[in-house]
């Protein structure tokens, strides 16, 4: 059955802003070992503290057996799929451009990566939902995966929009399957009782060519 | 205080980010009637090079950058009139246009890569998002564009930014223009299948390889 989530609040960690202000690359270490400067971070406690009020955090999901879905690599070893779509809507993105074309960068760019982090942090909230039926089940679960990550196929966005009724949380498919608002995510989880063997999910960690590939993750 | 000096300050309020300091330097300068060309060239704009310097040996966060590139806006935009009525123009480095492919709405980095080829004295010509190849293309010509930028975020409308090369050598006039790509799956494969002239996986890379490219 489909289950459909609206947040009233969500708690965005400082934290996991910054990571999304870090440069990629070489240096992405050494910044983290370096401390953000006072006046920054309490610009971003600032924004955080109004964010609340751009989000509209929601989230759809549902449970699969493996058989209704479509044959996919990813698929191979479980038994059930959860497949989800989670969103903080369009007024935060809105926010976003506005504070740009108005030459305000700074702001522009630390609520854009409140809006990524926070619309993460709704995927955590699916997330963990998910994995608690799993639990109940007695089943196993994989870590989270989504389309156009560690090769499998954005065009799989299809089978997300195809399954879910995204429509009821305001979320739609471009013909070059983006979703709007911007600010969405899509994932599946593998549950079964063996799914663990190839670690599907996390390849790209170990891979030689990680950041060098269309795939890029740094 | 000399001028050299002042130049010094000029640049040293843009890399510690002192808006304040920024305008009353700017402000000084029309006061004192300096040469405004060289107060962006040699004061503010070596500031702005230095902070894209720092970002990329990792010693900037993001909003530090943005915030240097907001600064030298400020400052700017207080020369600008006074030089315009002096009858002068701030050297451009030449003239980009940037657009996010059709089909895909994504802006803030193609913005960020904007706000950082402005700082450092390029013209912009900025078309938005999910633009179609044509009117690139047409407003290329129309413009007098040096260098067109053309950016995705997905590798399902990454296909749609070889459509800008194609037209162009359709139109036989692929060699008016340089070409590069921006976009988190773009890759060096994906610039040399399509016949590109680069591609930056940041906008201060993108920055240097716009300079490298205009030469």
């Amino acid at each position: 059955m489909v289950q459909r989530r609206t947040y009233e609040k969500i708690s965005v960690k400082k934290e996991d802003v910054i990571s999304y202000l870090q440069p990629n690359g070489n240096f992405t270490k050494k910044l983290r070992a370096k401390e953000i400067p006072k006046d920054l971070e309490s610009q971003i406690d600032q924004l955080l503290h109004i964010a609340n009020d751009f989000m509209s955090p929601k989230g759809i999901f549902q449970l699969f057996s493996v058989n209704d879905l479509p044959k996919r690599e990813c698929f191979a070893e479980t038994q059930q799929v959860a497949l989800a779509i989670v969103t903080i809507g369009v007024k935060l993105p809105s926010e976003v451009n506005r504070l740009m074309s108005e030459g305000k960068y700074v702001d522009g760019v630390i609520f854009d990566a409140i809006g990524s982090a926070g619309v993460e942090k709704v995927a955590d909230l699916v997330n963990l939902e998910i994995t608690k039926i799993a639990e109940k089940q007695d089943l196993s679960f994989s870590s989270r995966y989504s389309p156009g990550y560690c090769q499998w196929s954005v065009n799989d966005q299809r089978i997300f929009f195809s399954h879910l009724p995204a429509d009821d949380i305001g979320v739609t498919l471009s013909d070059g399957y983006m979703m709007q608002p911007i600010k969405s995510v899509s994932f599946a989880i593998n549950l079964g009782t063996n799914i663990k063997k190839s670690k599907w999910e996390t390849r790209c960690k170990n891979c030689e060519d990680r950041g060098q590939c269309t795939y890029r993750l740094s | 205080m000399d001028t050299e000096e002042i130049y010094r300050e000029m640049a040293n309020s843009i890399v510690s980010l002192d808006q304040e300091k920024a305008v009353h330097l700017a402000n000084q300068a029309l006061d004192e009637s300096m040469d405004l060309l060289q107060v962006i060239e040699k004061g503010f704009g070596e500031g702005i090079r230095k902070v894209g310097d720092l970002w990329d040996e990792g010693e900037f966060f993001l909003p530090e950058l943005m915030s240097g590139a907001q600064i030298m806006e400020k400052a700017v935009d207080i020369i600008t009139p006074g030089l315009q009525s002096s009858g002068s123009e701030r050297q451009s480095s030449g003239k980009v246009l940037l657009a996010t492919i059709e089909g895909d709405i994504h802006s803030i980095g193609k913005t960020i890569v904007a706000t950082m080829l402005k700082a450092n004295g390029f013209q912009v010509v900025d078309l938005g998002t999910d633009v179609k190849a044509e009117k690139i293309v047409d407003e290329a010509i129309k413009g007098d564009i040096d260098i067109i930028g053309v950016s995705t975020l997905l590798t399902t409308t990454m296909v749609n930014q070889k459509k800008v090369i194609d037209l162009l050598n359709q139109k036989n006039i692929r060699n008016k223009f340089k070409v590069i790509f921006g976009g988190a799956p773009v890759t060096q494969g994906w610039v040399d299948e399509c016949g590109a002239d680069g591609y930056a996986e940041n906008a201060v890379e993108s920055v240097k390889l716009v300079k490298e490219l205009i030469q």
